[in-house]
This record gives structure tokens, C-alpha cells and sequence, in this order.
């Protein structure tokens, strides 16, 4: 492999990671593959630059850092400046013509933005000759804007709700530029998300003219539109005043969501390379506002040497023991999953459902999925191990499960597969693409199990009985796993993509 | 024949327009060499003083009768005051500007408003809230609709529907090619059963130290939220046997302590007929007939339970009382056929 370090007294690092909500503070698919390739190119200095909701929320890292990583920095969205006594001011005119552009472009995409719109604004975000926090929360034409807005936009009553969402909206934006300066200078940027990653990344382009690289596992924007759909702290106008049909989210609501379309948006502009896990991702960033050629697609790969030698570990029969590997929180639908076991401990009383995660992320849902074990009389079939090396698991488990609700192209799925271990999934992301294989060369492997719908909990266990009642469809859909995986998703074949991504971006 | 402009017609009009002439030929008196009493100045005084009373008084008369104040003497008083202060001009100022008003003035409507000091309350609510879309076309848009947001909206509008309307409804959204419907679909169903979990959790809680009677009490709770998961189509195959059977098991812990409780027979006679345990729910719906429980809820129940156990006469028999009954459109459809 050709030497891509980088050399260059005035630059600290050659890649800055900017990773929001991952690595290294919380273990999951996204942060193993960060650690992963991080180890992958010990050639080349990372910094990481975190960013969270409170410091308080992330305790140690949970993986060893490699010695490749020269710093960490962490910021938190809810840490905005702090601001003294409000003062009267009047704000900059054109500044806030800027930002009125920007907001345009925000609700019509298709009239477009330049780049030279952005990099005023990624200059003056946070500059007291720019549009400083203080403009944003006390001056004339902040106000201007705001009421201008909910005059001409909003659907809903009440101003007071308008203008508090806009306030918590800006605020971590203010957060992020506050902190632009004292971050660590890099070569290139490397962002592992939209959203405010992704944000970030924009602003650390333009200031620095330095490129900026996105990878996107799932699609932010979209999990964002599904939790705000969902979420109760954002209340919804009720009563005769309020215009809405019932057949669309209330305005608040679709504010908040077009704020995340924005920062993809602002991203997607600002990145190049554009790269996406699977093709079905890459056609939603198009959608998003992607440019076409930017856009690449780079599947996840794993050690097949490390995971290889757990085949010869396989006890014969196959235990009766479904594995879920991943973190308790509502997108694993770790319900349905329990659902599905009180239906295969029907026809199978000794067997066994085992959840494989760390439950500290959402202590509410990890709470109510074990009082549905309960609710269903499963406290003898279910077992909640917390977080464990999948090493010396994966041997004891005669099924992957996977009942996500949203998925890139997960990890855990690839993992068991190269220990020859078949998976029952639901049909998201690139799922139907691992068990069934997407061209016509990979479907000839096989199929390494069964894909279902979401939330059906009665087909995950019929699908799973089928295989782990029936040997020689369990050790066909082996053989698939097994094959597919050394063709198709290897950690080699990983590097080498990004090898070649890190170079062309160093040499800019 | 000349037609008179509108703001000349009506009663009084003429009277007014009558006074502002008058007020006029004042103002002449008070400017021209008429015999000044007992000096000039106070001749002019005297005739513009009563020609601005009489313009201020005839222009006031002259506004539109939805434009004059509740207390009128002020826009006189007003007007006189105008007038006082420019002679001539300011008479034939209010003038125009009155005429003015007439113009901008709307079509004259009689009076649409009667005004009382009470208002009689209707005896009960007649108006319904129609919802938008019903359950039909929520559906029909989910299976046919060719435009993936038109899907979503129609998932969004089951907000608005009853919970068991809702469900079905979702269930087939979460088949829908477009991920985003079928997560929306995913995060309102959701949403219902994590609701009933909550409170189950609680009531859970509870029953472990809580007094006999407090006891009674949560077991027929707790029956009643399983049916719920039940009812409302959340449970489905073998979590569905589990929960009915779980309802079933504290409907009978609260009937025990309570032998009658007619609602609990109600529900212990639904709980049984979905576990298709055909004559123990007949038991439990005749129980909860003989300790009163209303006809109309428990008919329909009969009708199907005479009807799997191939007693068609009585399941006819029990349509026929429905539809004497005259209830529930929503079992319209049913009624009718099995009456026919």
C-alpha cells in the first residue's frame, strides 16, 4: 500500500473524525467500524472530535483508544455560550440577508445555494462582527426575522411556542461554531454522519478550505423525521384555531424536521466524497439533495481470520438459542424479538432468547422491554447479558436475530455470518441484501436464513423454527453466510476503498 | 327621475342634510357685512358658533349608522369642534369625508343580530365532528395510493380515528414498500401498546401489597387493560392466547371476591368467546344479563355466540332485538344482513 501519511508542521492530524453520539463513548455497529478502520490506517494520525447532548451523559470510553488517535476533544450541544446581561443591539444587515438566504433555500431546495453564501455564513456564525450568540438572542433584525417568519409560515398559534423551538433549535449550532477555533487543525475532515457532525464539518470546510468527507451508515434525516413524529415534548396545537387536518404533523413538528433536512443538506454540500453503505442509502441521499456524482457506496467489511476459527466451535445439534447482539434502545425492537420468543417457546419450551447490549442508553426502554418478559411469562426463556465479547458468544448461539426497525448494513449480521452463523432479520436496510444477496452472482450463494417484515413477531418465530427445526436448511443457509461474506464483505476490501478516498483527499 | 344618492336616503336624512345648509347660510351671516351685533366680532362669533353646532350636528346625523358611536354627542361635540376651528372649510370637510364613508361604507344589511341578555343553551350536543376521511378511504389511499406521501399523510390521519379503527389500519402500513411509512405506522401502534404496558407496569406494582379490596379492584384493571391489548388487535398469535389468558386468570381472581359485578361478567364472557371457550362465555354473558347488565351491549355478543354454535334461529332471533333496539352504527351492516 502507497505511503498516504501526511507531513506538515502546521496541521495535527491528518483525518479529524467528527462523530456525533458514537465513538468512543458509546459501543455499537457505527463505533465498531470506527474503531476499526482507525486501526485500519495506523500510517495516519486521527483526531476525534466528539459531540453530545451533556457531558454528563458519557461517562470512559468504551474502546481502548489506538495510539494512532493524537487527540479528543468533546463538545456538547446543550454547553452554548455564555452571555452576560442582554444589551440592545441591532444586528448586521447583511448577515441576517445572508441567513434569510440560507432559510429560503431551506424550504426550496431546488432554488439552490453557493458556495460563497455558505462560506459567509461559516464565517460569521459565532463572530462578534458576524452573527454572534448574542445577535442571534437579542438583536433587532433576530427579532425581524423571527416574527417575519411566523407571520408568513406558521400554521399554528401560538408565537410563544414558535419562538422558544427556534431558540432551542439555534442554540447548539452557536455551541459548535463557539468551539471552531480551539479545535484541532487536520488535513481533511471525516464526518460519520449528517446532523450536527455533519454541520460541523461544513463549517470546519469553509473555514479552513480544507475537504470534507461524509460516510453515512443510516440516513440521519430520516431517523430524525421518525423520532419527531413520535416525541411528547414537542406539544401539539390543539382546539378551533388550529388549522391542521390531522393528515400532517403539526408545524412545529415539520420545523424541526426541516431543521435536520438543513443540516443534511448543508452537508451534503460541503462533502465530497459522499459515501453510503448501501445502495438503497445512497439513493435516499439523492433524494436528500446529494449530488450525484459525489456519491459512492463503500459496504461494511469484518475480519473474516478473526471470526473463522469460531466455526469449528459449533456444537452439533444446533442449540435452540436465538441471539439478539445489540444495544437495548427502541430502533433494535427488542420487543418484537420477545414477542417472537413467547411464540417459539410455544412450540419449543427449552428454548432460549439471549439479548446481547448495553441497557444503560435508554434505561426506560430497557425497563419496559424486561417488563414484557414479565408481562409474558418469559423470565425463565429470556436473558438479558448486557454487553459481552461476541467471540466467545457467537459459538453458543444457533441464530442471529435481528429485529430492527431501521438498519445500514449491520455489522453484528456480517460478524456472525463469517463465524457461520445464519440470521433471521427483519427487512430493513441491507438486510435482504446479506441473507438473500443483491446481484446475480451473490443470490447463486444462497440464502444465509430468512428476512421478515417489521413488527411481526408470529413470522420472525415461524422463520426461525423453520431453520433451527430443520439441520440441513440451517447448515445450507451456513454455507451461504460463510460464502457470501469472504466474497463480498471483508475488511481488506474496506481498506482498500478507503485507502484510496484518504489519499485522493490528502493530495488536495 | 332623478335617483337620490343612497346616502341621501333613509329617515332623517333629509332633516340633517337641511341643517348643514342651514349651518351654511350661518357661515355666510357670519362672514359677510351683515348688521354686526352688538360689535363685529361677536356677531361673527354668534353665527359661526351656531353654524359649527348645526354642521357638526346635521355631518354627525349624516355618517353611516354603523360608523355613529354609541354615545353619538361625542362625535357631534367632535365635529362641531372641527367645524368651529376652520370656518367654512371645515363644515365642507366633514362634508366630503362623510360623503367619503358613504362610498366605503358596505351594502346596507339589516341588523343579523338579535340581542339578548341570555342565551339558551341547547339541551344536548347536536353537532358531531365529522372526521375528514373515514376509515374506508384511509385504507383505500394505503393500498392504492401511487404517491408515497399521500400514504403517509393517510397514515398520520389514523391519529384521528378510534384505537381500534387505528390498528388495522397500521398493520397494513407496516407492510408499505416506503420505509417511511412503514416506520411512522411502527411508531403510532407503538405508541398505543407502550400506553397500556405503562399502566399495566403499575397496576402490576401495586397488587403485590395491596389491601384485599384495593386487590379486587386492580385485578379487574389489570383484566381490563389485557382485553385492551387484545381488543384493539396489539397481541396477535401466541402473545395473543397469553394475554387472553392472563385477563382471563384475574377477570375470575375479581369475580371471586366480587360475584356481582355485572360489567366484569360482561368482560369475562368477551374474554371467553375470543378464546373460543363457547359455553363459559354463554355462562358469563347470561350472569351478567340476570345482574342487569344493559341488552344492547350484550346482544351482539349472544348473535355470535348462538351463531359459531350453529343456533342460527337464535342468532336471528338476537339481530332482530338489535335492530328493534336501534343502535350503534357501526354494527348497521351486520344487523341488517343477519335481521334479513
Amino acid at each position: 500500500m502507497t505511503d498516504i501519511s501526511a507531513a506538515g508542521n502546521s496541521i495535527e492530524a491528518d483525518i479529524a473524525l467528527l462523530l456525533e453520539g458514537t465513538y468512543p463513548f458509546i459501543r455499537g455497529g457505527v463505533s465498531t467500524w470506527v474503531h476499526q478502520l482507525i486501526n485500519g490506517f495506523p500510517q495516519l494520525r486521527f483526531a476525534l472530535i466528539f459531540i453530545g447532548d451533556r457531558r454528563q451523559s458519557y461517562g470512559e470510553p468504551r474502546y481502548p483508544l489506538p495510539k494512532n488517535i493524537v487527540s479528543l476533544d468533546c463538545l456538547y450541544i446543550a454547553e452554548t455560550p455564555q452571555l452576560g446581561a442582554p444589551k440592545a443591539r441591532r444586528g448586521y444587515a447583511s448577515t441576517f440577508d445572508d441567513i434569510r438566504s440560507l432559510h429560503t433555500f431551506f424550504r426550496t431546495p431546488q432554488t439552490g445555494m453557493s458556495s460563497a453564501l455558505m462560506q459567509r455564513i461559516a464565517n460569521d456564525l459565532g463572530h462578534a462582527a458576524g452573527l454572534s450568540y448574542a445577535d442571534f438572542q437579542w438583536s433587532e433584525l433576530a427579532w425581524q426575522q423571527i416574527t417575519d417568519s411566523y407571520t408568513k409560515y406558521s400554521t399554528e398559534p401560538s408565537f410563544l411556542d414558535y419562538f422558544w423551538t427556534v431558540r432551542s433549535m439555534h442554540g447548539p449550532l452557536f455551541a459548535l461554531a463557539h468551539r471552531l477555533e480551539s479545535l484541532p487543525k487536520a488535513k481533511v475532515y471525516h464526518a460519520v454522519s449528517t446532523g450536527y457532525a455533519g454541520f460541523l464539518g461544513a463549517l470546519l470546510h469553509y473555514r479552513h478550505t480544507r475537504p470534507l468527507i461524509l460516510t453515512e451508515h443510516g440516513i440521519y434525516t430520516k431517523e430524525r423525521k421518525i423520532d419527531l413524529s413520535q416525541v411528547e415534548w414537542i406539544r401539539d396545537a390543539e382546539g378551533i384555531w388550529n388549522t391542521n387536518l390531522g393528515d400532517e404533523l403539526s408545524y412545529l413538528r415539520r420545523l424541526w424536521i426541516r431543521f435536520f433536512e438543513g443540516l443534511g443538506r448543508l452537508t451534503y454540500h460541503a462533502a465530497e466524497p459522499i459515501i453510503a453503505i448501501t445502495e438503497g442509502n445512497r439513493e435516499r441521499q439523492l433524494v436528500d439533495g446529494a449530488a450525484p456524482e459525489r456519491l459512492r457506496v463503500i459496504p461494511n467489511g469484518v475480519s473474516v481470520v478473526r471470526f473463522a476459527p469460531l466455526r469449528a466451535l459449533r456444537p452439533n445439534p444446533v442449540p435452540f438459542v436465538l441471539g439478539l447482539i445489540g444495544r437495548v434502545v427502541p430502533i433494535k425492537d427488542i420487543a418484537t424479538f420477545i414477542r417472537a420468543m413467547r411464540s417459539i417457546c410455544g412450540k419449543q419450551p427449552s428454548a432460549e432468547g439471549w439479548i446481547i447490549g448495553n441497557e444503560d442508553e435508554d434505561p426506560t426502554y430497557a425497563e419496559d422491554c424486561r417488563q414484557l418478559v414479565a408481562n409474558l411469562g418469559l423470565n425463565e426463556r429470556i436473558r438479558f447479558l448486557g454487553f459481552q465479547d461476541i467471540v466467545e458468544l457467537l459459538p453458543k448461539l444457533g441464530l442471529m436475530a435481528l429485529t430492527s426497525i431501521s438498519e445500514g448494513l449491520p455489522l453484528v449480521i456480517l460478524e456472525g455470518f463469517a463465524s457461520g452463523l445464519p440470521a433471521v432479520t427483519t427487512d430493513v436496510g441491507a438486510c435482504r441484501e446479506l441473507i438473500e444477496g443483491s446481484t446475480q452472482d451473490d443470490r447463486r450463494l444462497g440464502t444465509a436464513g430468512a428476512v421478515v417484515g417489521i413488527a411481526d413477531p408470529e413470522a420472525f418465530a415461524e422463520a426461525a423454527l423453520t431453520l433451527l427445526e430443520n439441520p440441513l436448511r440451517w447448515r445450507t443457509a451456513q454455507q451461504a453466510a460463510i460464502a457470501r461474506v469472504e466474497k463480498l464483505y471483508t475488511q481488506e476490501a474496506l481498506f482498500e476503498s478507503y485507502h484510496a478516498i484518504y489519499a485522493e483527499a490528502l493530495a488536495r | 327621475m332623478a335617483v337620490l344618492p343612497m346616502w341621501l336616503e333613509g329617515p332623517g336624512r333629509g332633516f340633517a342634510v337641511g341643517l348643514f345648509a342651514l349651518a351654511l347660510g350661518m357661515e355666510y351671516l357670519a362672514l359677510s357685512s351683515a348688521p354686526p351685533w352688538p360689535t363685529r366680532e361677536l356677531s361673527f362669533a354668534i353665527y359661526h358658533l351656531l353654524a359649527s353646532v348645526l354642521a357638526g350636528y346635521s355631518t354627525g346625523r349624516l355618517l353611516p349608522q354603523g360608523n355613529r358611536a354609541e354615545k353619538a354627542w361625542l362625535v357631534y361635540m367632535l365635529f362641531t369642534g372641527i367645524a368651529l376651528s376652520l370656518p367654512v372649510i371645515g363644515a365642507l370637510g366633514l362634508l366630503g369625508v362623510v360623503v367619503r364613508f358613504q362610498n366605503l361604507a358596505g351594502p346596507r344589511v339589516s341588523h343579523q343580530f338579535e340581542r339578548a341578555d341570555v342565551l339558551a343553551l341547547p339541551e344536548r350536543i347536536t353537532a358531531n365532528a365529522t372526521p375528514h376521511s373515514n376509515n374506508a378511504g384511509i385504507l383505500g389511499i394505503l393500498q392504492h395510493a401511487y404517491n408515497p406521501e399521500s400514504r403517509v399523510r393517510a397514515v398520520l390521519a389514523t391519529r384521528k380515528l378510534k384505537a381500534q379503527d387505528a390498528v388495522p389500519i397500521l398493520r397494513v402500513a407496516l407492510k408499505d414498500p416506503l420505509d417511511e411509512v412503514r416506520l411512522l405506522a411502527y411508531a403510532l401502534l407503538d405508541r398505543q401498546e407502550k400506553a397500556i404496558h405503562r399502566r399495566l407496569k403499575h397496576q402490576l406494582a401495586h397488587l403485590a401489597t395491596a389491601p384485599p379490596k384495593r386487590c379486587t379492584f386492580l385485578h379487574e384493571r389489570i383484566a381490563e387493560e389485557y382485553w385492551e391489548l387484545a381488543y384493539l388487535g396489539l397481541a396477535e398469535g401466541a402473545v395473543l392466547q397469553h394475554v387472553l389468558q392472563t385477563a382471563h386468570e384475574h377477570a375470575k381472581q375479581a369475580l371471586t371476591a366480587q360475584p356481582s359485578n355485572a360489567p366484569l361478567s360482561y368482560l369475562l364472557g368477551r374474554i371467553l368467546l375470543r378464546q373460543e371457550r363457547y359455553r363459559e362465555a354463554g355462562a358469563a354473558f347470561e350472569r351478567a344479563r340476570a345482574l342487569g347488565y344493559p341488552q344492547s351491549s350484550l346482544l351482539p355478543y349472544l348473535a355470535e355466540l348462538a351463531f359459531v354454535e350453529r343456533r342460527f334461529d337464535d342468532a336471528h332471533r338476537c339481530l332482530q332485538e338489535v335492530e328493534h333496539l336501534g343502535f350503534r352504527s357501526e354494527l348497521q351492516p351486520q344487523v341488517k344482513a343477519g335481521g334479513s
